[in-house]
């Protein structure tokens, strides 16, 4: 059996400590302080027989320390680990190198087998004896074919994305017309919508894209946050097709999917400040890399997606109120006092008080017998939620000294907001990238991107994956 | 002829692969809130202990409701991708005729499931014949409507009444030979059987009317 070793495995490292006098270094402390370093073991009967310890920098990796117990070779173990290696590498890196002592004959005929190849010889490298450096290339990084699923909300869709950044064929139903006679999202017949739905919308991407199942190499579900029963009829199709079709499944959370939304359009550059924007959620995450998340601070109570709801019910403005508002703020002008909402130094938001300033300044208005100037209020509505969003956004890439900005969410394609963000970010500097209008909202494609950068770290799921309807993006 | 059988429909999980007449495997658990966590990983698995990939089998049967709304769903849901998947036959029956199909008796069968404010889903049989097809409805209604029948019943049910039940515990092979050849339909049709509106919608004909 050969297995990854655990850091949780401290019976597996204590034997590689103990019966490998080539592993100088403590094993554990290697593990915890070197992001790139990995054991592979070789165990039978629970007894380790031989390792590989190699690092996975990024897109390439490099084989620190090969060692097959002595009582133990010849028997073909160190071929088979090193098969192991290549196959589980095969696609994800570019090279593998490695250094071997000139005289180990044994090692390099084996490297010579898989094709590892002299590039430089090291002079006195092993304590007077010359190291040689041998590179095996591996073909060309294979394409990755993620099929993306997303159904936490109301729209049920399926997309499939290369290599994280390329969309081949992204299909999205929206139920917006049904929950429209409710004036807003029905949990119950959104779930009942998905389970229609889902085969259709499946089938209508893979004809899109030209593909089959088999073509597919990664299977990510956005498995949460979200409506719990939606969410499960996503999972549910994700986890049957990972089965089905033996594919690995990727879980991927709702607002990373969002926050890759921009990978789509651009690259994206670390490290970065997010500001994720929606129906359900106001959050700043600072990424110092890809798929690494440190929320900096969310809303405390509405989303601001909510609060654009909800004052448009005040103002007589159908569900959903955004992008409506967002056109009457364009047309208005900003003649309303409101207050700035929870405008301290912390990255976190609070929208109810606005809105209950909003709905107030309506009814006072109303007592004394004057009409609301629904443009105007609009107008001074939105320039309140911009300047609370970029006074914030601006502190938090000053303190943490970061160039590069992203929005995301649904709320992101408001034109009030973009504008303002694109002239300061310009001002001052900073990259910014926005999704296309047609990924703000929910969308799969959103999570495939996140989903092959979730695969590349790592995160891959077994079948026993939960949706949840509350979840940290860690 | 191989006929793969799933019911999330209460919060058990019943599942079984039935070939030439005779049951492979089966799998009964009780999951309650679980179902969505462990039902793909124990139909895998019951698949694996017999060494039957999933393209094996020519047909599905998958109990599409009544019962719980989120239960349904999981197991509609995964025959549903199943049988797109490999283009398999599929069909449906509702949990109320697995259940019926589960009992030996002269007597009327009556499956009943719990559907909370004193109404129920229920249905009544007699022999092979159906006198009552599964509906949403109070146990007041039920009981008048046995009443005008006036025979010798029998409550089967995974569910708790204040009057006497036997527990339901499906017979799958029972089950898929007495319905393996129903019609099948493409995958897409496939849905829940609910029997019941959404709360919204039954509100919003109420406001209409």
């Amino acid at each position: 059996m050969i297995v990854e070793l655990d850091k949780n495995n401290k019976e597996l490292i204590e034997q590689l400590e103990h019966h490998f006098h080539y592993v100088l270094m403590d094993v554990l402390s290697d593990l915890e302080s070197n992001p790139f370093s990995n054991y592979l073991l070789y165990i039978d009967n629970g007894d380790i027989k031989g390792y590989i310890n190699y690092y996975l920098m990024y897109d390439r990796a490099e084989i620190a320390n090969f060692d097959v117990l002595i009582e133990y070779q010849n028997q073909g173990i160190g071929t088979k680990l090193l098969d192991n290696l290549i196959k589980k590498l095969e696609g994800k890196v570019i090279n593998i190198t490695l250094e071997v002592r000139c005289d180990n004959e044994k090692a390099i005929s084996l490297y010579k087998k898989f094709n590892f190849i002299d590039k430089a010889l090291r002079k006195n490298y092993y304590n007077g004896i010359d190291g040689i450096l041998m590179e095996r290339s591996m073909d060309k990084m294979k394409d990755v074919y993620v099929l993306g699923i997303e159904s936490s909300c109301d729209e049920t869709s399926f997309s499939i994305v290369k290599n994280g950044c390329e969309e081949i064929a992204t299909v999205v139903s929206s139920q917006i017309d049904i929950h429209k006679d409710y004036g807003g999202v029905v949990p119950e017949i959104a779930s009942r919508a998905h389970v229609k739905n889902v085969t259709f919308v499946l089938e209508e991407c893979l004809t899109k894209a030209h593909m089959t199942m088999d073509e597919i190499d990664l299977i990510a579900v956005s498995n949460g946050p979200g409506l719990i029963g939606s969410l499960l009829v996503g999972l549910e199709s994700a986890k049957t097709l990972a089965w089905l079709y033996h594919k690995p499944l990727i879980p991927v959370h709702h607002i990373a999917g969002h926050i890759y939304a921009n990978n789509l359009v651009k690259r994206l550059s670390f490290p970065l400040i997010a500001l994720v924007i929606s129906g359900g959620h106001t959050e700043l995450i600072y990424m110092d890399k890809d798929y690494s998340f440190k929320k900096l601070g969310s809303t405390l109570d509405d989303a601001v997606g909510e609060c654009y709801d909800k004052v448009g019910k005040v103002i007589d403005v159908d569900y959903p109120a955004g992008p409506k508002i967002d056109k009457m703020a364009h047309e208005g002008s900003h003649t309303y006092n409101l207050p700035m909402p929870l405008n301290d130094a912390s990255y976190n938001f609070s929208f109810s008080g606005l809105k209950s300033a909003v709905i107030n300044l309506v009814h006072n208005e109303e007592q004394r017998g004057k009409e609301i100037n629904k443009e105007d209020l609009a107008c001074s509505f939105q320039e309140v939620v911009v300047d609370i969003l970029t006074k914030k956004t601006l502190n938090a890439l000053d303190e943490y000294h970061v160039k590069n900005l992203i929005l995301a969410g649904g709320v992101s394609a408001n034109r009030g907001i973009r504008e303002r963000f694109a002239n300061l970010c310009e001002n001052k500097n900073i990259n910014y990238t926005f999704p296309e209008i047609k990924y703000c909202t929910d969308n799969a494609a959103m999570i495939a991107a996140a989903g092959y950068y979730a695969y590349l770290d790592g995160r891959v799921a077994d079948y026993t994956l939960n949706a949840y309807s509350n979840m940290e993006l860690k | 002829m191989t006929i793969f059988y799933i019911d999330t429909t209460s919060s058990y999980l019943y599942t079984g692969i039935v070939q030439d007449n005779k049951l492979l495997n089966e799998k009964k658990e009780k999951l309650g809130h679980n179902l969505s966590i462990y039902t793909v990983d124990i139909v895998s698995k019951m698949f694996e202990e017999v060494n039957l990939e999933p393209k094996d089998i020519d047909k599905i049967i998958v109990v599409n409701g009544p019962g719980s709304f989120t239960g349904i769903r999981i197991g509609v849901t995964l025959a549903k991708i199943y049988a797109w998947s490999f283009k398999k036959e599929i069909t449906t029956i509702s949990s109320l005729e697995a259940m019926a199909k589960s009992v030996d008796t002269e007597k009327i069968i009556v499956p009943i499931i719990d559907a909370r404010r004193n109404a129920c889903y229920a249905a009544i049989y007699h022999q092979d014949k159906c006198l009552l097809e599964g509906c949403y409805l109070t146990l007041e209604k039920l009981s008048l409507f046995l009443k005008g029948i006036g025979e010798d019943y029998l409550f089967v049910t995974n569910d708790k009444f204040d009057f006497e039940t036997v527990e339901y515990n499906p017979n799958i092979l029972k089950i898929v030979n007495a319905y393996k050849d129903r019609e099948s339909f493409n995958a897409h049709l496939i849905n829940p059987l609910y029997l019941k509106l959404t709360e919204a919608e039954e509100n919003k004909l109420k406001e209409e009317n």
